[in-house]
């Protein structure tokens, strides 16, 4: 009798689950929408899409994280549209503290279309040459995860991005009206970023943290050197940027680093390397490192500008 | 393949779809349970297959000449245990031993390379390969003892010891219990479902909801160990990792009885509610109780238990405490993680047998909280890296310096799910006078509300802790 009554206990409990379940999750997924939060499953699709993209591009961006939040490559492509009239193919290979060494740079270069304009647009920042970041850490450990892991990161996450991963602090973030855009832009390598309220100092001490403790590694420069050198040989038209900051940030990375952007700029004249500069009054950093998406949106169309007009 | 993955959600739902069908035909049930458990192990990596399935069929062909013969018995079992604890020192143990070898010859003065002599494959640990050579264990001890019948042939044996529910992580599980279930045709009622999916369902609640959030907590803090020297936040950090791999490995054990369940196998319990108990030997028979029961019964009781004096039965206790630790990873850390344990259990012992009965007042029983902490400070060993890493965590807990606002530390998100941790691990003291899911409909409610919980509230993805081992 007892077995039966749970019987019957069982099923009404599934029943009600089934009703509940549609009805919670809807109820779950609507209130938590205001949140705001990254989406964590087109974060790792993003990353799976960059260390799989293959070679089928005219520009590549490479560098730090200024690289993948600065340059979107959809505005590079429309700009050359204007300007051209015709179709490019352009992407944006950045990476977390990125270093510019061989293997990042050769990655970058792999990517280039054979018999396309063949361009790598390179982001210059201190932080790129010190010895922590010539590890290409984040990178690295994206290439590492198994082949099977990373497909189904591609082709699998992208569809159940609905599902949405929230933390506690989330909460604590909208109530003290704090919200971190991130917009993955999983075909072109772009992070519409954005942050509120904007903190034009945020990132500073971090900053002035790590080139106090860490020295610009002259080897690294060195090395660079020598892989543009060997890049542009083999017939690579290399551009070479120093992203916008904040004025704040320019000083005090040029001073911990004794000059070392202006430095090496001059030295990639030198050897036949085109740099380009972008000053804008409207091109603003969210955190005193990174630009807002507005801003990398015109940087993008600025460098496009000085790229394709010559 | 980890449970709390796509791939394996793709898995069981290819395995259970086919399951009902398969298992009407003997043969055929047997070779769906290999072929699914293969394909499960083969998706970490293939190479290894060739472990299980070596390993399998020593101890397969071994059981066989021990269950035969009455004569040769001893040398077939002495051939199961050196082949299965070779195979576990090659790739568990070799790599340590080496380096702590290199280190003590440089120690005094003399350079050594042994470490170039290490073989790629001893390199990596493959996974669960000390469940499934203590399971394949379990089963020739046993035949030899005449506690259990042999597999009937070499394809039930390793459907036995690949069973993917526990072939990983456990739990351990005895050839005499789930061999003569295996045989059986079995027909779930609505009921029998409903109970496995909640199992399933709470397991993973415990993994991807509780562990991995507070996992945030403890991770960072371990990450950049020396830069805390807060009294306050170190017992903190501790209790989120003793709920952390509590959940964890609680979680896994859940999600594969539940799985167990659905194809009408029953796994005995592993974790019954251990920080509840009273006593540090009441602990160890709440806690990963099929290891506990596995040392007991082939470990301590092998040397004799507690039947050949007090000396010999603290002797025999402490080796089965540090053959633990020891079997938990090779590292010093979790050699004394097992000597702390045998420690508190022998002062347990000696406190009972000299003074419980003059003061009674203080008897362990009533005092969960000395065993919570004492199973705290042993935790430090168990998660830090390192000897120094673990004794600077030691030394800070007790030094009671306190630098950090109360407020700020418990306004971390992780306490939130430790909370929630706490009210789970109490729920059979308050079950009795408040039990809010009796009814059918909120019952339903509640494992709606749960799913919900696992898609928008899970902890970034992370591994289960016991892989490791």
């Amino acid at each position: 009798m007892g077995a039966i009554k749970r019987n019957i206990s069982a099923k009404r409990q599934t029943l009600t689950f089934f009703i509940g379940l549609p009805l919670i999750f809807v109820l779950m997924y609507f209130a938590l929408l205001k949140l705001n939060t990254s989406n964590n499953m087109l974060k790792e699709s993003f990353w799976a899409n960059k260390v799989t993209a293959d070679s089928s591009y005219d520009i590549v961006a490479v560098g730090d994280s200024r690289v993948y939040r600065g340059i979107d490559p959809e505005e590079i492509e429309a700009q050359y549209f204007k300007i051209k009239g015709s179709k490019i193919e352009a992407f944006n290979f950045g990476f977390s503290s990125a270093g510019l060494e061989p293997y990042i740079l050769q990655k970058a270069k792999a990517l280039l279309r054979q018999g396309g304009k063949k361009i790598l647009l390179i982001g210059i920042s201190p932080n790129s040459f010190i010895e922590s970041s010539q590890e290409n850490g984040h990178l690295r450990k994206v290439e590492s995860q198994d082949l099977k892991d990373l497909w189904i990161k591609k082709h699998i996450y992208p569809e159940l991005s609905i599902f949405r991963r929230y933390a506690i602090s989330d909460f604590v973030k909208y109530k003290h009206k704090e919200f971190y855009l991130e917009k993955f832009n999983l075909n072109s390598g772009f992070v519409g970023s954005g942050k509120l309220p904007y903190d034009s100092t945020a990132a500073i001490n971090q900053y002035y943290k790590q080139l106090k403790a860490n020295k610009i590694d002259t080897f690294a420069v060195r090395v660079f050197l020598e892989t543009l050198q060997v890049l542009k040989s083999e017939g690579i038209r290399i551009v070479a940027i120093r992203i916008p900051t904040t004025l704040r940030m320019q000083i005090l990375e040029d001073k911990l680093t004794d000059n070392f952007c202006q430095d090496l700029f001059n030295k990639l004249e030198a050897e036949g390397i085109e740099c380009i500069k972008v000053h804008d009054s409207k091109i603003h950093s969210y955190d005193a490192s990174h630009l807002d998406e507005k801003s990398a949106k015109l940087l993008s169309l600025k460098i496009a500008d000085l790229i394709f007009s010559k | 393949m980890i449970f709390n993955s796509i791939p394996f959600l793709v898995f069981a739902l290819l395995f259970f779809a086919a399951w009902p069908w398969v298992q009407k035909n003997n043969n055929a049930k047997w070779l769906w349970i290999c072929i699914m458990s293969f394909v499960f192990y083969a998706w970490w990596d293939w190479r290894f297959m060739f472990l299980l399935l070596g390993t399998g069929s020593v101890d397969y062909f071994c059981g066989q000449q021990i269950y035969r013969s009455e004569k040769r018995k001893k040398f077939w079992l002495t051939v199961s245990m050196v082949t299965n604890i070779a195979s576990l020192c090659f790739f568990k143990y070799s790599v340590w031993l080496i380096h702590e070898f290199n280190d003590w010859m440089n120690d005094i003065g003399l350079t050594t390379c042994y470490a170039d002599t290490i073989h790629e494959y001893s390199l990596v640990l493959p996974i669960g390969i000390s469940f499934y050579t203590f399971n394949s264990m379990s089963y020739a001890i046993d035949l030899y003892r005449r506690k259990a019948e042999p597999a009937k042939n070499i394809l039930h044996f390793m459907a036995f010891i690949s069973f993917f529910p526990h072939l990983v992580a456990g739990p351990i599980i005895r050839a005499k219990e789930v061999l003569v279930q295996l045989n059986k045709s079995h027909q779930l009622n609505h009921l029998q479902i409903v109970n496995a999916c909640k199992t399933i369902l709470w397991g993973f609640f415990l993994k991807m909801v509780l562990a991995d959030n507070i996992a945030i907590m403890v991770n960072a803090q371990f990450e950049d160990i020396h830069t805390t020297t807060d009294s306050l936040t170190w017992w903190y950090c501790m209790v989120g990792f003793a709920f952390q791999i509590y959940f964890d490995f609680n979680g896994y054990s859940s999600i594969a009885r539940g799985l167990a369940k659905l194809c009408g196998i029953h796994f005995r319990l592993n974790f019954n509610h251990p920080y509840l108990s009273g006593s540090f030997s009441e602990f160890w028979r709440r806690w990963h109780i099929s290891l506990s029961s596995f040392f007991k019964d082939y470990v301590y009781i092998s040397l004799g238990g507690n039947r050949k004096g007090k000396f010999r039965s603290e002797i025999n206790r402490w080796t089965t405490m540090l053959l633990s630790g020891l079997w938990h990873g090779a590292n010093f850390t979790f050699i004394i993680w097992g000597g702390l344990h045998a420690l508190f259990l022998s002062l347990e012992n000696f406190y009972r047998r000299h003074f419980a009965s003059r003061i009674p007042l203080l008897t362990f029983k009533k005092y969960p909280i000395i065993v919570f902490i004492g199973v705290l400070v042993a935790w430090v060993f168990f998660r830090a890296s390192n000897l120094d890493d673990a004794l600077f965590v030691v030394r800070n807990m007790f030094a009671f310096k306190h630098n950090v606002k109360w407020l700020e530390l418990i306004s971390n998100s992780a306490t939130v799910w430790i909370l929630i941790g706490v009210f789970v691990e109490l729920y059979p003291l308050y079950k009795r006078f408040i039990n809010p899911f009796k009814h059918w409909i909120l019952q339903g409610l509640f494992w709606a509300l749960i799913v919900c919980m696992l898609v928008f509230f899970r902890g970034e993805e992370q591994g289960f802790i016991y892989f490791q081992f």
